[in-house]
């Protein structure tokens, strides 16, 4: 299991160094000098200086960029052209509120998908299942953006339930006030990502009823109840965490359109300015900054595989 | 615990009954399972299947029933559906009846049935690693069949129960290996494990579906024993179903012989094997290679086994049939099951004297094949550039010396390699044009990639591999493909060694399109090698797909006929085909060789094929040779224990005086290939292994016409394997370690 | 007798009979007939469109009615005309991106399965690396970096869209590698490209086919999104996303204008979820799926 890890370990510090590579050389790619591209035409004179030495400018690449990824790995991201305040703060104020809204769009999206995904691999031909089944090609069709645009018009426009857009309230203060603030924004995810996830859990489910080892237990006289419960869901379980992983990533800056339609406050919003406000430091420390994070929720992805297959963890 | 009935029956094949072979005991009165009148129908795209048309058979207490029939027969079909194992989304229907004692299982409502699966009737699966749970502790999985039928039993007494059974079925140190998973087990571990949660509630019956299909002979040998073993201890009736009529002639008692999803004949095993009642069991057993007795030519069964979906209205044989002869009676009335005179035995064929008479004929003058005339033209073109004179000595066109091929395992933090696989390590070989060599080993031996090295599909890592004076090794690009033109591949699975996306022709044309030849050009002699291989012309625009087994191989076979080769390297050309179809494919290959003077390496693990086909023998055993020399020495007079070992283990199909056949079967796996043993590298499983086996390396050394790698070449006594009597002394005659114990603790212990 | 010609039941040809289980899938169907339908109507969408998509010549923000049968926007234009004409960027979009991430993705993926060693440990980092942004963060850097217009929104999108094709070839090479046909084809001659092009290819092309499906939906969702931000097809031109920008504005004025864009783009993705399902059926016969979409591009 350690070769293994580590393997997985040393790949992602590969991933990782690559990718913080892409993000440093994306000033590059614009033009114009790049402290002037990352600060703006406004930028002082002690500024530019101040960024061209964080970005070791003069040196060669290697020392470029080792400057910058060790003033990254510091803290040290430089500071917003438009707020001038530093870029590694900017980031902290917002990610409670997207840690926030992942957490519950992923709370939201198991727990439609594991029933909704077991039921339909179980009962295919049932009123149950087909209905089921309409429920995961809707879902699939709906875009998430629309579906939120929906709910505003109906629950906040018509209805007058919930605010239209949604301010963070944290959790641990207003644990009510949260979750109205969250509610609409995270169902409008769930929606799709639990069709998604549930349409493969329902294929991997489906595969392993198949399997050999299904028909030992059932010929053992295990209950069907059982059978799944004990032989099948946990087999299955094994490819749809690889998805699941992949869809926190997302959560976690990629909700741009979602945080746009809500005006909610997260990472993927502030991300989003960015760009409209050409704050070019900003982009590329909240950049940086999701992809530390994926790569490091993936590396946890294959710990939780390994945990739960032997095969893994045995060789 | 397994001491006292082990012994029993090591020593008694058929102990159970203490009568002659092939009486079984109805003193028990009722049977505990009777099939009556089972249909089992799909839906598929071709309309509604019937696999299963009428199947009714009856098992006692403490019998063994022997199911045996080729692929798609509905021998497996059956048990499955009876049980309400079958869940395929287009099984259309069940009917007819599976009584277990009084309660017809297709009658109960699920959860009544669950209630006696695994407690009164408990299944034995083919392939064992992939029937067990991978993410779950194999005592667990064990623990689950004893606890699902009685609620009150504790988890440490189900624990102490399961440990006992997994030492009564031979795995050792049951304690710890409740604890493993099954991918820490080899294929014959996890089938004892199998086993041992099959017996684990003492079922009244005991159905194993082809248990020793995916295993080696040695593993098979003891798996065969075991399931006795577990017969005696739980009096079960036992149904093994099976292709291999060598394993029936071994284990059973009786027999029901399946064909086209029907009971075609019914017997006592001895009456089934020498008089039988039915041209097709007659005309299967005129198929089947013989390890006893070489004949100089098979009787196949001409043309393919029936589809399920185009059953003829008849006799489901008589398409095939050499007694039918297009008699209107056997192609217009489906013939039904008549017992013959004594009761015990019935037929369902419409002259069942006549089946018998199949067979005393020997293969003779009509043997004429057609194919001989049809081959003789390209047989002149292509003998011409290598003349054969009969029986001399040619120049070897195949000159392997000291060939080594290793991989690397890799692991740790680079995938560096940290160990080596020696999958071929120091062989030498020759095979002259016009002669076949025979390679046979166990699974994991290194056969295949010896046959690969020859045509560098695998990069050597030592030796010299010659094609007609060419080093395949040393090679560049253009030599390696003009050597390739001359040697070409003939794979095992037909279903895998063709492009499925080019049509059969385009197939067989490949080797010509790669050599430049135009495009009209290739479509005459596509056509010309599909008549010498016995398929039609026409259908060369078809996609593999639409061909049965032993049809696509010989559309294999014509490809690698295609540029004119003067060497063919078989690797287990046969294994995947039913025994009917075998034997045709076996005697084309004959036919084609006598045509052309090809030399050809065949590779198989199967004892009886390499026998009827090979002139030389060579036998392998963890990369290296351990025996070889001509068919009669190694055969006849196997100095190898090794050698010995395997040709005691294969069962012969003829279970007239099996009593005497004591067997002695090999004990436990092949070792890793990663890391073999010092010395003698069979000295872990040889009963003669002595403390110069482990320091000193026998080498090849010239033993009574033949080439044998054995310390006590000249001890182990050239005993005629016809009498059968056991090879391996030590085992067989000190009462002290039975050999199941044996090969346990000799057993590498973790795997991977 | 041994060599009797064995007559091969007259099976029909394998591919036919795939089309053939496409075909018997009704739901497949009527997505590829939609989808043919929503085609034409960008094709013709001039000769279609019962007003000039531009012309701002309507009361802004009427409801449904008889002259404007789904109603005005923000400037009076005709909404049903421009969602018409927005049916194009969509499409464009969408087989712009599918052909560039299995333009890239699949050569990436052969060669890596194919080649292994390090051109496989060097192309699945890539592909990391890719899979690392999520989709829609992805696009909008490249877009920043690119800079707007119709032809880099489609890289972006499709960029976005190489790990999965390169995956899933990979996968599927993977699995053939090894297979005795290759070897026959590697034993008879053939040179290594001609083996991955020849022999490999067309045997893995079976799930690429799909994930081309699955890209183009995911793509017209993408599409809208960027363009929902203000980052995708550039204003002047109608899209379906732009369309849902002004309603977000308009939410209070005009509740129903936001309906019939989404309706719109629901209706293509449907279009293209039941082709790749009826695909999936087709090729495997009802089995497992081979492919499934598990970017969450959709959840933009």
């Amino acid at each position: 299991m350690y070769g293994y890890l580590i393997r997985r370990l040393l790949q992602f510090a590969v991933v990782l160094l690559l990718g913080s590579i892409a993000v440093w050389g994306f000033t590059f790619a614009l033009p114009g000098d790049p402290a002037t591209v990352l600060l703006g035409p406004d930028a002082s004179e002690a500024e530019l200086a101040a960024t061209r030495d964080r970005l070791g400018l003069g040196g060669s690449v290697v020392e470029q960029y080792v400057s910058w990824i060790g003033h990254a790995v510091a803290g040290d991201l430089g500071s917003s052209y438009y707020s001038g305040q530093p870029v590694v703060s900017e980031l902290l104020d917002r990610i409670p509120a997207t840690v926030q809204l992942a957490g519950l769009a992923m709370a939201l999206t198991l727990l439609i998908a594991v029933p909704v995904g077991t039921a339909v691999a179980l009962w295919p031909r049932s009123v149950v299942g087909r209905t089921l089944q309409g429920y995961l090609t809707a879902g699939l069709a709906v875009p998430a953006f629309w579906l939120g645009l929906l709910l505003i018009i109906v629950l906040a426009v018509q209805l007058r339930w919930l605010p239209a857009s949604s301010d963070f309230v944290p959790l641990w203060r207003d644990p009510g006030g949260a979750l109205t603030a969250t509610i609409l924004p995270a169902s409008a995810i769930a929606v799709h990502t639990s069709s998604v996830t549930a349409r493969f859990l329902a294929t991997s489910l489906g595969e392993v009823m198949g399997k050999d080892y299904i028909r030992t237990a059932r010929a053992k006289g295990v209950p069907e109840r059982d059978v799944i419960r004990r032989h099948a869901l946990r087999n299955a379980s094994l490819p749809t965490v690889t998805i699941v992983g992949l869809q926190l990533g997302g959560f976690l800056g990629g909700t741009v359109v979602i945080e746009a339609v809500f005006n909610y406050p997260g990472l993927g919003r502030l991300l989003y300015t960015a760009i409209g406000e050409r704050d070019y430091s900003l982009v590329q420390g909240g950049v940086l900054f999701v992809v530390a994070t994926f790569v490091l929720l993936n590396l946890l992805v294959d710990v939780f595989y390994a945990v739960l297959d032997p095969r893994i963890r045995l060789t | 615990m397994s001491g006292g009935a082990l012994d029993g029956v090591v020593r008694d094949g058929n102990a159970h009954s203490g009568t002659t072979p092939g009486v079984p005991d109805r003193g028990a009165g009722q049977p505990v399972l009777r099939l009556r009148d089972l249909t089992v129908e799909f839906t598929t795209s071709a309309g509604v299947v019937r696999a299963v048309d009428g199947m009714s058979y009856d098992v006692f207490g403490g019998e063994t029933l022997g199911v045996v029939g080729e692929t798609g027969s509905g021998k497996s079909v059956s048990v499955l559906a009876a049980l309400g194992l079958l869940r395929t989304p287009n099984l259309r229907r069940v009917s007819g009846r599976a009584l277990l004692g009084d309660v017809d299982l297709l009658a109960l409502p699920e959860p009544d049935l669950r209630r006696r699966l695994g407690r009164d009737v408990a299944m034995i699966f083919q392939d064992a690693i992939s029937a067990l749970n991978p993410v779950q502790r194999v005592g667990h999985q064990i623990a689950e069949a004893l606890r699902v039928h009685d609620r009150a039993l504790s988890a440490a007494a189900a624990r102490t129960r399961v440990v006992e059974l997994l030492d009564m079925v031979g795995v050792p140190h049951p304690g710890t290996r409740y604890d493993q998973y099954p991918h820490q087990f080899s294929g014959g571990m996890c089938q004892r494990v199998m086993i041992a949660m099959a017996i684990a509630n003492r079922p009244k019956v005991l159905i194993a579906d082809e248990p020793t299909t995916a295993l080696d002979v040695s593993v098979q040998a003891q798996i065969l024993d075991l399931l006795r073993v577990a017969r005696q201890e739980t009096g079960a009736g036992v149904v093994l179903i099976t292709h291999d009529l060598g394993v029936v002639a071994e284990t059973a008692d009786r027999v029901s012989v399946t064909y086209g999803g029907r009971i075609v004949e019914a017997g006592d095993v001895t009456q089934i094997f020498t008089r039988p009642r039915h041209p097709y069991t007659a005309a299967l057993l005129g198929a089947l290679p013989r390890l006893d007795t070489a004949s100089d030519r098979l009787l196949p069964i001409p043309g393919q086994p029936p589809d399920p979906s185009e059953l003829p209205p008849g006799c489901a044989f008589a398409p095939r049939c050499p007694i039918s002869r297009g008699r209107a009676l056997c192609t217009e009335l489906r013939p039904e099951p008549v017992p013959d005179g004594g009761g015990a035995g019935a037929s369902a064929c419409h002259f069942p004297d006549e089946a018998a008479s199949l067979l005393t004929a020997r293969p003779d003058g009509e043997q004429a094949a057609p194919v001989d005339e049809r081959a003789e033209p390209a047989g002149t073109r292509e003998s011409a550039g290598a003349p054969v004179t009969a029986g001399g000595p040619a120049a070897p066109v195949l000159d392997i010396r000291e060939a080594m091929a290793r991989f690397p395992v890799r692991s740790g933090l680079l995938a560096r390699p940290s160990a080596w696989v020696h999958a071929v390590d120091g062989v030498s070989l020759r095979v002259p044009a016009g002669r076949t060599l025979g390679l046979v080993g166990e699974s994991g031996c290194g056969k295949t990639t010896l046959a690969r090295l020859v045509l560098r599909l695998v990069e050597p890592t030592g030796g010299q591999i010659m094609v007609d004076g060419d080093d395949v090794g040393k090679a560049g690009r253009s030599q390696l493909r003009r050597i390739r033109r001359r040697a070409q591949m003939v794979f095992q699975d037909p279903y895998a060694s063709l492009n499925p996306r080019l049509s059969v022709g385009d197939n067989v044309a490949e080797p010509l399109r790669l050599q430049g030849v135009p495009h009209g050009r290739r479509r005459l002699e596509v056509a010309d090698l599909f008549t010498r291989v016995g398929l039609r012309p026409e259908h060369a625009d078809r996609l593999p797909a639409q061909f049965s087994g032993g049809q696509r191989q010989r559309v294999a076979i014509a490809r690698a006929l295609a540029s004119r080769p003067g060497l063919l390297i078989l690797d287990e050309p046969v294994s995947a085909l039913d025994v009917s179809v075998q034997a045709q494919v076996l005697n084309l290959l004959a036919d084609l060789q006598r045509a052309s003077a090809m030399a050809y390496l065949f590779v198989s693990h199967d004892l009886a094929v390499i026998r009827q086909v090979a002139d030389e023998v060579a036998v392998m055993y963890l990369g290296r040779i351990v025996e070889s020399g001509s068919v009669r020495r190694v055969y006849d007079d196997p100095r190898h224990p090794y050698t010995r070992a395997l040709l005691a283990s294969v069962p012969v199909p003829d279970p007239v005086g099996r009593a005497g056949r004591r067997r002695v079967p090999l004990g436990g796996d092949v070792p890793s290939p990663v890391d073999p043993p010092s010395g003698c590298r069979f000295r872990t499983r040889c009963p003669l292994a002595a403390a110069v086996c482990a320091e000193e390396e026998p080498p090849l050394r010239l033993i009574a016409g033949g080439h044998t790698a054995c310390h006590f070449a000249e001890q182990t006594p050239g005993l005629k394997p016809a009498e059968r009597t056991p090879a391996l002394k030590p085992a067989e005659q000190t009462p002290g370690p039975e050999p199941a114990e044996r090969a346990a603790g000799q057993e590498p212990e973790v795997r991977g | 007798m041994t060599t009797a010609p064995d007559v091969p039941a007259p099976a029909p040809r394998r591919r036919l009979a795939s089309l053939r289980r496409f075909i018997r899938s009704r739901s497949a169907v009527a997505g590829a007939v939609g989808l043919l339908v929503l085609a034409a109507l960008a094709l013709f969408a001039p000769l279609i469109a019962p007003f000039d998509p531009a012309a701002q010549d309507g009361e802004p923000l009427l409801g449904p009615s008889g002259a404007h049968l789904l109603g005005t926007d923000q400037l009076g234009r005709d909404i049903l005309s421009r969602l018409i004409h927005g049916a194009r960027a969509s499409l464009i979009a969408a087989a712009g991106a599918a052909a560039v991430g299995a333009g890239i993705g699949v050569p990436l993926g052969l060669l890596a399965g194919y080649l292994g060693r390090w051109v496989d440990a060097v192309a699945m980092r890539l592909v990391d690396l890719l899979l690392a942004v999520p989709g829609i963060l992805l696009a909008l850097v490249i877009i920043v970096v690119l800079g707007p217009g119709r032809l880099n929104l489609i890289l972006a999108i499709g960029i976005g869209a190489v790990p999965e094709f390169a995956r899933l070839t990979r996968v599927a090479t993977l699995g053939i590698r090894d297979r005795d046909f290759v070897l026959a084809a590697r034993g008879m001659g053939a040179s290594t490209p001609d083996t991955m092009v020849r022999t490999v290819l067309p045997n893995v092309l079976a799930p690429i086919v799909i994930q081309l499906v699955v890209t183009a939906s995911m793509a017209v969702v993408v599409e809208a999104g960027l363009t929902f931000l203000g980052l995708g097809t550039p204003p002047p031109a109608p899209s379906w996303g732009g369309m849902l920008q002004d309603a977000r504005s308009y939410l209070y004025q005009s509740p129903s204008y936001g309906l019939f864009p989404g309706l719109c783009l629901v209706a293509t993705v449907l279009c293209l979820d039941r082709i790749g399902r009826g695909l999936q059926l087709a090729v495997s016969g009802g089995g497992p799926n081979v492919a499934t979409r598990i970017t969450t591009g959709g959840a933009v």
